[in-house]
């Protein structure tokens, strides 16, 4: 009997040990700096950030609507709490994993992704040059983007973009002609009458004699002429007035617009590129960039992640994952030392929001 | 002891077979009070059927055995072919004791199923053949003539006002036999009440006996002869040689009676033991009993315990490590990972394991312990000695089975999250353990540790289950049994039986309440 009701006891205890705690006091209040920036929310995460920069789900807190955050700790007596009261409150998106990673980290990314684009490049340009490119695939595109351009200039819409464009363009170039340009040739004209009547003095007091006139000085106006209108940018200052306005915006939409609707209505241009995209002769030509595409989709997940084999819990990982799966990014916590909270505010000053210090009430 | 001078009067007593066969025509005798009267015949010629019938144990009706003649006793006369006959007490051939009660509570249960308090004369005369037995000893322990004994004051506390002794000297000893005679042959005298001893070897009875019945298997007529020993096995002997009779099996040599012992002069503790309960203390011996079996016995938790202990390490253990993609995104699905673990074993894994666990080890022993009770002729001496057996056992049985499923899946299904927890704990042992718990129960225990409505489904299937697969375990080992080797067999069955029939009121059930 006694053997009985000690292992009863004894499976009771134990099963007592797993049960959740309900509505333990919270450990510590911050309170937002713009109360009502963030929706009021129940049993938001809490991590701390370790020595590492690996963080370590540590409790969760709710958001009141005055902005007042109670955070709950697992376990308050935690030694790595007391330096690490600091909190930032993120969104559970790839930003957070992202400033969460070490420089060493971004840096490794960075490397992946500017080889993958090294690596597009390579393909795209070997692709172009591939013969099989040149003799099934250009002319085909070449003709249909033609067809397509034209298509879309003779637009009704885009012809009267485009007049509006010239309409609004022509006080502009006569402002630049009738300012700007003036007063270049104006400053080059006055030294160039007499240098050419210095150039042609002899054949002025010649009159019997036919000799060419010297037109020298002509064309060094002319070429001062154009170094000056070079220098001071004319052309592009001009072109840069014409494009800034709403008209020329409009034409270019219009355009663009009709370019793409001509696109979309051109079926042999699917019929092209479902070739061009299923042609397995064109797969070693892309060998450039399937190489570091793998080693980014390999490295990518271990950094931000820390996805591989034999990992422990990456919680925050698995949140963020969770709300990018479900499309419900939710805020989470994160609490750190202030060392490391200025280092994350100084990468990125937007997304994360400092937590403030608070009062029980 | 009070003498109450009955005699018994049949009269045209015929008995046939469920098969039509004739067992007996037109027997007409009387067995006056004190008068001691042996039966004897060939073995299997139908002795024992006639004490069944006069103890009320012979299923007579369509089915049954066709029974007609009338019996007279105290003043009333009974229909055979109509009614069944109480007037005997039976003392079983196989003593058919209650083994899993003390001898003192043997006599108790049938004192307090007599009807009324017992008078203070016959618990005295009745226990007064116990002076050297120890009330509180079990009946494994008790010599083959303490049994006999006992099994003898148990009838005498049913107060009938006949006494049936089927095949009393079987095992004995010449001496013990004697003994026993002598016993019975006091016994109705002192009680004014007739005997009936039915008997295969009957010189050792011969000298007690008043008159002897021979049933002669030609004619299926109940015979006077001489109380001569000589007589008497010679018209055995011709009963055997014309084949009147089926084949003797002979008695299975029983173990020799443990020779008297040496008693000394004492005090009877028995009267005073025995005393006066009611029908409510012995539902609740039963309940306690089967609880002990069933529910609580030591062994009983450590085996549902170390099941659940393996459950909770298994579910955790190869739910993180095998799913599809390994050990590769055990940390992002992690949170869900172990919402859908806790919901699985809690709703499914642990109840599924913890009562199929129950079921077999449970079902067996109720084939088992039923199978004994009605090889040994237990129910057919609880229906004579009037204990409402179904109310006693098959109630307590089928509540422990309830009660026992719901109190050990609560049990279970603490060992298991605690063996999950630990398990969890071994791969994230930098995790806090309050992370798990949130996870866990998420589906299972809401706001207040008020527990999901999915529980309720799971106590229905392990409830019905339990309940379920006790039934037939009662049924099975309720049926018919010859030998042992019938038990075993039983066991067998209701285990198979129960742990099918688990399987799939926890299927039907879980799809049900997908």
């Amino acid at each position: 009997m006694a053997a009985s009701i000690g292992l009863s006891l004894l499976f009771l205890s134990a099963g007592w040990a797993t049960l959740p705690t309900r509505n333990p006091p919270p450990t510590w209040v911050y309170r937002l700096p713009d109360p009502g920036s963030v929706a009021a929310a129940d049993a938001i995460p809490v991590f701390i950030m370790r020595a590492d920069r690996s963080t370590l789900r540590a409790g969760q807190a709710n958001v009141k609507a005055d902005g007042r955050i109670d955070v709950t700790l697992y376990d308050p007596s935690d030694p790595r709490l007391i330096d690490g009261s600091e909190g930032l409150l993120f969104n559970a998106d790839l930003r957070v994993l992202w400033l969460m990673a070490s420089e060493e980290e971004r840096a490794q990314l960075q490397r992946g992704l500017e080889k993958l684009g090294r690596g597009l490049r390579e393909a795209v340009d070997a692709v172009l040059r591939s013969p099989e490119f040149n003799e099934d695939y250009r002319s085909a595109l070449t003709e249909i983007g033609r067809e397509t351009i034209e298509a879309a200039w003779r637009d009704p819409r885009t012809r009267a973009a485009y007049e509006e464009l010239l309409r609004s363009a022509e006080p502009v170039l006569r402002e630049a002609v009738g300012r700007d340009l003036k007063a270049i040739v104006l400053k080059r004209a006055e030294p160039l009458l007499w240098e050419m009547v210095s150039a042609n003095v002899g054949s002025l007091f010649s009159v019997f004699h036919a000799h060419q006139w010297d037109l020298t000085p002509v064309e060094q106006a002319m070429d001062a002429i154009q170094r000056d209108v070079r220098e001071r940018a004319l052309i592009e200052k001009t072109a840069q007035r014409i494009l800034d306005s709403w008209q020329a915006k409009d034409f270019l939409r219009t355009f663009a617009g009709n370019v793409v609707d001509a696109v979309a209505r051109d079926t042999r241009l699917k019929d092209v590129l479902a070739r061009l995209l299923t042609d397995q002769r064109l797969g070693p030509y892309l060998s450039a960039a399937s190489q570091p595409a793998g080693e980014l989709a390999r490295m990518t997940p271990q950094v931000l992640f820390g996805v591989h084999p034999q990992s422990d819990l990456n919680a925050l990982a698995a949140y963020t994952f969770r709300g990018f799966v479900t499309g419900r990014p939710g805020p989470l916590i994160i609490l750190m030392n202030a060392q490391r909270r200025e280092e994350i505010l100084a990468l990125d000053r937007q997304s994360p929001r400092p937590l403030l210090h608070g009062t029980a009430q | 002891m009070t003498a109450t001078s009955t005699s018994l009067d049949i009269a045209g007593l015929t008995i046939h077979r469920p098969s039509g066969a004739l067992l007996v025509r037109d027997a007409t005798f009387t067995i006056g009070p004190s008068e001691v009267v042996l039966l004897v015949g060939p073995s299997g010629c139908g002795k024992s059927t006639i004490v069944k019938l006069l103890g009320g144990l012979l299923d007579t009706g369509r089915e049954g055995w066709a029974v007609a003649g009338r019996l007279g006793c105290g003043g009333r006369s009974i229909d055979l072919g109509q009614e069944r006959s109480h007037v005997g007490g039976i003392v079983f051939q196989d003593h058919a004791l209650f083994n899993d009660l003390s001898a003192l509570e043997n006599l108790r249960i049938a004192a307090d199923h007599a009807g009324g308090a017992p008078d203070p004369e016959l618990v005295s005369g009745a226990t007064a053949l116990l002076g050297d037995i120890e009330p509180r000893k079990t009946i494994a322990s008790c010599s083959g003539g303490q049994r006999q004994r006992l099994a003898i004051a148990r009838t005498l506390l049913a107060d009938r006002p006949v006494l049936l002794f089927d095949e009393p000297n079987s095992g004995l000893d010449v001496n013990m036999a004697r003994r026993l005679g002598e016993l019975i042959r006091d016994l109705c005298q002192s009680m004014g009440k007739p005997a009936l001893v039915v008997a295969h070897h009957v010189k050792d009875l011969l000298p007690v006996a008043d008159r002897v019945l021979l049933f002669d298997t030609r004619s299926r007529r109940l015979v006077e002869v001489p109380r001569d020993a000589e007589i008497i096995e010679a018209e055995l002997l011709k009963l055997d040689a014309d084949g009147g009779a089926p084949t003797a099996t002979g008695a299975a040599p029983a173990p020799a009676a443990a020779p008297a012992q040496t008693v000394q002069p004492r005090r009877n503790p028995w009267p005073a033991a025995i005393g006066h309960r009611s029908k409510l203390y012995w539902f609740g011996r039963y309940m306690a009993e089967y609880f002990w079996e069933l529910c609580v016995s030591p062994l009983m938790l450590i085996y549902m315990g170390a099941g659940a202990l393996i459950m909770g390490f298994v579910s955790m253990w190869f739910g993180f490590h095998y799913n599809s993609f390994g050990g590769y995104l055990k940390s992002l699905l992690h949170d869900e990972t172990l919402v859908g673990l806790g919901l699985v074993q809690g709703t499914v894994a642990v109840p599924l394991i913890s009562s199929i666990l129950f079921v077999a080890r449970n079902n067996a022993i109720i084939a088992a312990d039923i199978g004994n009770r009605v090889l040994s002729s237990q129910f057919k001496a609880m229906e004579n000695l009037r204990i409402e057996a179904r109310t006693y056992i098959f109630s307590s049985i089928l509540i422990n089975m309830v009660v026992g499923s719901l109190m050990l899946l609560v049990l279970s299904l603490g060992v298991a999250s605690w063996s999950s927890m630990q398990t969890w704990h071994l791969q994230f042992p930098q995790q806090n353990f309050e992370l798990w718990r949130g996870q866990f129960f998420q589906k299972l225990i809401l706001e207040g540790y008020r527990p999901a409505s999915s529980m309720g489904w799971v106590l229905l299937k392990v409830a019905l289950s339990a309940v379920l697969a006790g039934a037939a375990a009662i049924v099975i080992g309720g049926g018919r049994k010859d030998s042992v080797l019938e038990i075993n067999s039983a066991i067998a069955r209701s285990i198979i039986i129960g742990v099918t029939l688990t399987l799939l009121v926890h299927a039907v059930i879980s799809v049900l309440t997908l």
